[in-house]
């Protein structure tokens, strides 16, 4: 017990030392969590829309309120000519053009077909998807509400619309991306308390002092559990961190029970932890474990998890790589109990796989732990 | 002349270094073409296949056609079908349905009717707030268009001609990247990415394992120059990453088919305005950083910083102000339009000016004061 | 003979190495608190003392490696603050570390530090045979510096070190953590070049090895307690036999001395 202690101890002396690593280890996620919550918006605002209004009339202006009083775009020039137009693509400067024929509102008038040119600029699909998802969103409403008014004009009826939707948002009502990522950056960033455990494991290797170490009466498992410790200790912080400037900066809702986070924390420090190690037991220097861990940890729980890329829309196989990551589970769990109020009744399907992640690979770890020894 | 000699000389020795480095190849190799893969096929931000829960309490022809149209889009996967909304939303709770669509019991009676209007109730999960908005629009669309239909069967009703009401045609044209290809977009982004990690990381990794190993201190004994280290620094990286945009053009150009509508000379050429300021940056990590791990650990926060801010996933322009405005010092932001522009618009010099002045005021003040930062440290 | 120093009659009579006032402080630490001494050319010149006592800090200031905070200094009649260039490229430096890259072979690292003098041609091929030689490493060029022992790698070093044919070799701690029978077959080499004529400043904590000095420099808290050489120092510091006793002992009565 004094020995693990004592290999405690060194460790956090090691950790509070270096402290450049410690200040990145503090900042890094930090950083991390403020710029991409403010960052990652993904609503869309403020679009900026050349207008091409050969028209002028009645109608082009009804056209154009309603694209503006959507909140969505606004109109950014209003041009005589295509030209200049399609050189803002170019250059970046308008995503979107809406051309309007100079027949536009006679044709109106007449009740015939009147065509609306919308041009997107399409390097960035997404942005183009939702643009002209909105875009033509709003001129499906316009023409909905001509063609009620139009029948309506025939005769005095209130309710025409046949489809009257209503929507309702569960569990981020404002739909504010922020809802969204902070809980999954929770996850995220326990990645790097991972990482750290691996180093400094395979720090001591480097330095020969892993030998050393062996060599003394101290029993392995309470060198690894040592080593493990001060570095899940961080973080839990971190995950504090993450929850209190969440809930109290960014008012994120949190429906859930703080027990139950840091309960299915451990859970999750369980599985990570577990690659930690099993790097750990590969690497032979500190450059391989970090390009190692980073390929196989850090990269895939960034992309795969379901963090940004929604796991659905992937193709099937990728779908079944991403079972293979924790990140994926936990952020499930965050999300859940931050947004869903969830509980471990709802959970504990990615809490279970957690476990089991987590068991199967300490158990590679320690049977190459082994290994080494004999 | 002596100098040049002295920093092929050390630029020879780099290279050992580098190609026997068993984990430093993998990077500089596997790295690209698994970031090409990842991006070209898993990550995309189209939203597809959402799971859909229908309540069907009317159960007519129309309600049929209303799911079956949404089932039809990429968009949705109408998956669950139950007679009660608290299934529905238990569902949503789990995190097995992205939405939950009612349709109510007299739906096709009053879709079908003059005057009345059928209460559809559609219930998202806006956890995933970026997959909501997206999937709500293709909703509400989807609605509108449904609804026309029934629009001109009352119309007809009533005595209105159809064709007589007439209303908005709209007509969508792609401009770049016509096929709104995600590829197209996010390989030109990877290839920027990679040039940044790995310069920079190349850069300040070889500079503090000298430091680590002493020879650092060997090197300033000799006659080698300052500028000598550093140019026998840098070139290194320069040339790696160089090979790995080659190597990413032929390969996502060619595997993908991502079309290169600019010209590539352009594009390495003005790579180069690009080095300057990752270069400066690596310089500057080294001289911050004590160890490998300390370096690696800055090279990957700035990577981080890098893709958050850059526009590299999101646009610029949906972030709060202060953010765009320090946007306006990450260099990567304006070689990314610079990559894009090349790629997908054709863009030339003309176009591209403004971002490569700034490209080029970025890469020397950088270069300029990591340099002079480098030589304080060494003596 | 590979190289004859003597032979270069540009030499001038002046010491190799000259210092006054050397100061060195690292934010309020002094590391080197006023040092002065001189070293003349074709001498073995030890620097002795403990651990954290200043010898590298000093090393490091005469190479150039490290400025000063105060004093003067010139090495081989060039001043240690303006004439870099001409410093390095006629004294060799060792350090601690053996500085050798690891993942380099024997010889790639002859060629790399070769070609950072520009040793070049015939030049090189004869200083390389030499190198050779005298490490004895020949047969073994291809081999992966990472997998020589302490020794090997120590001489190496000493190899990498003189390819240019300085006329100065500073040797910080040569001999550090390297086996007694190695140690030996260093100094051997140190003779060899000394006997060519080049003037040698050694740093060490072995007491031993400053017995092969010309002349010595105790080196405590950043101060020179003594100068001379081993004989001269058992004499004055001692006062009595100069065979029964040891540097140990002096240094020993030194350190009394002081307190």
């Amino acid at each position: 017990m004094m020995r693990f202690l004592a290999v405690l101890k060194k460790e956090y002396i090691h950790i509070i030392r270096d402290r450049r690593s410690l200040g990145l280890f503090i900042m890094i996620p930090f950083m991390l969590m403020v710029i991409s919550s403010y960052a990652f918006t993904f609503d869309i605002k403020n679009v900026a829309v050349d207008l091409v209004d050969m028209d002028k009339g009645k109608w082009s202006r009804k056209l154009v309120d309603s694209f503006t009083s959507s909140g969505y775009f606004y109109i950014s020039k209003n041009l005589e000519l295509r030209d200049e137009a399609i050189d803002d693509l170019l250059r970046g400067n308008a995503k979107l053009v809406i051309e309007i024929g100079p027949d536009f509102s006679r044709l109106m008038e007449d009740g015939a077909l009147a065509p609306v040119q919308l041009i997107v600029d399409g390097s960035d699909p997404n942005a183009a998807n939702i643009f002209l998802g909105n875009a033509t969103a709003i001129l499906a409403d316009f023409n909905l509400k001509i063609f009620t008014s139009k029948v309506e004009m025939g005769n005095s009826m209130v309710e025409l619309t046949p489809i009257d939707p209503s929507f309702v948002v569960f569990y981020n009502p404002a739909l504010k991306s922020r809802n969204f990522m902070i809980p999954g950056m929770a996850a995220v960033i326990m990645l790097l308390p991972v990482l750290m455990t691996a180093l400094s494991i395979v720090r001591e290797k480097e330095r020969g002092n892993y030998e050393q170490l062996i060599a003394t009466p101290i029993r392995p498992i309470s060198i690894v559990l040592g080593k493990l410790l001060p570095y899940a200790s961080i973080a839990i912080i971190d995950v504090l961190i993450v929850w209190f400037i969440g809930v109290y900066w960014f008012k994120v809702p949190f429906e859930g029970s703080l027990l139950t986070l840091f309960l299915l924390s451990f859970d999750f420090f369980f599985a990570a932890m577990g690659v930690g190690l099993l790097i750990s037991t590969v690497a032979r220097t500190q450059q391989e474990a970090m390009i190692l861990s980073m390929f196989i940890f850090q990269l895939p729980s960034f992309l795969l998890s379901g963090l940004i890329f929604p796991i659905i829309s992937m193709p099937v196989p990728v779908q079944f790589i991403t079972y293979l990551v924790p990140v994926r589970y936990f952020i499930k769990i965050t999300r859940g109990i931050f947004l869903k109020g969830a509980g471990l009744a709802e959970l504990w399907e990615p809490a279970l796989s957690l476990f089991l992640f987590g068991c199967v690979v300490v158990s590679i770890a320690a049977l190459r732990f082994k290994k080494r020894l004999a | 002349m002596e100098s040049v000699r002295r920093i092929i000389n050390l630029i020879k020795k780099e290279f050992i270094q580098i190609l026997r480095d068993k984990s430093l190849l993998p990077i500089v190799i596997i790295m690209p073409v698994f970031q090409l893969f990842l991006f070209g096929y898993a990550l995309s931000q189209d939203v597809r296949n959402l799971p859909v829960a229908v309540i069907d309490h009317d159960k007519s022809r129309e309600s049929r056609e209303l799911y079956g149209k949404i089932d039809a889009t990429s968009t949705f996967n109408v998956l669950y079908y139950f007679d009660d909304v608290d299934e529905g939303k238990a569902m949503m709770d789990r995190g097995k349905a992205s939405m939950v669509l009612v349709i109510p019991p007299d739906f096709s009676a009053e879709v079908n009717s003059i005057d009345e209007s059928a209460k559809v109730q559609v219930i998202l999960d806006g956890s995933d707030s970026n997959s909501s908005i997206i999937a709500m629009n293709v909703v509400r669309s989807l609605l509108s268009k449904y609804s026309l239909q029934f629009v001109e069967g009352r119309a007809g009703l009533m005595g209105v001609q159809p064709g007589s009401i007439g209303g908005v045609d709209t007509r969508v044209r792609v401009w770049f990247n016509e096929d709104l290809r995600s590829v197209n977009y996010m390989i030109p982004a990877v290839i920027s990415l990679i040039i940044t990690l790995i310069t920079q990381l190349l850069t300040s990794m070889s500079i503090v394992k000298e430091r680590e190993r002493g020879t650092l201190e060997q090197l300033i004994v000799t006659p080698l120059r300052t500028y000598e280290l550093i140019l026998g620094k840098t070139v290194p990286s320069i040339v790696i990453s160089y090979l790995d945009v080659v190597l990413i053009i032929v390969f996502g150009a060619w595997w993908f088919a991502v079309p290169i509508v600019g010209s590539v000379g352009l594009l390495l050429f003005v790579s180069l305005f690009y080095l300057l300021s990752t270069l400066g940056i690596g310089m500057f990590i080294s001289t911050i950083s004590r160890t490998q791990q300390q370096a690696m650990m800055s090279s990957f926060f700035t990577m981080i910083f890098n893709i958050v801010l850059s526009g590299f996933m999101i646009p610029i322009e949906n972030m709060p102000k202060i953010l765009q405005y320090i946007s306006y010092v990450v260099p990567l932001r304006y070689f990314l339009v610079i990559v894009r522009g090349i790629f997908v618009k054709g863009s030339d010099l003309n176009e591209l000016w403004d971002e490569l002045i700034a490209l080029l005021v970025f890469g020397i003040v950088i270069f300029t004061i990591s340099s002079m930062r480098f030589k304080r440290k060494l003596a | 003979m590979i190289f004859n120093v003597d032979e270069d009659k540009n030499r001038s009579s002046e010491p190799a190495v000259v210092c006054q006032g050397l100061r060195k402080k690292f934010g309020d630490f002094v590391a080197v608190d006023g040092i002065s001494f001189s070293i003349e050319q074709g001498e073995v010149f030890g620097f002795l003392g403990p651990n954290g006592s200043g010898k590298s800090t000093t090393i490091r200031m005469l190479c150039g490696i490290v400025s000063p905070t105060e004093g003067e200094g010139r090495v081989l009649g060039f001043d240690i603050y303006r004439q870099h260039a001409q410093i390095r490229s006629r004294i060799g430096y060792m350090s601690q570390r053996f500085s050798l890259y690891d993942d380099l072979t024997v010889d790639e690292n002859l060629i790399f530090y070769a070609g950072t003098y520009s040793v070049r041609g015939r030049e090189f091929a004869e200083m390389r045979e030499f190198a050779l030689k005298m490490s004895g490493l020949k047969g073994r060029e291809r081999e992966l510096t990472t997998n020589l022992s302490g020794g090997w790698k120590q001489r190496l070093a000493l190899s990498c070190a003189i390819l240019h044919k300085p006329r100065m070799l500073f040797l910080d701690e040569p001999t550090g953590g390297v086996d007694p029978n190695s140690r030996r077959i260093f100094w051997d080499l140190i003779y060899q070049l000394s006997s060519m004529g080049v003037t040698i400043f050694v740093t060490t904590h072995y007491m031993d090895e400053a017995e092969h000095c010309d002349r010595l420099g105790f080196i405590l808290d950043g101060r020179i307690i003594a100068v001379g050489s081993p004989s001269e120092l058992k004499r004055t510091i001692l006062g009595g036999d100069v065979f029964s006793s040891s540097l140990e002992d002096v240094f020993v009565s030194l350190i009394q001395g002081t307190k």
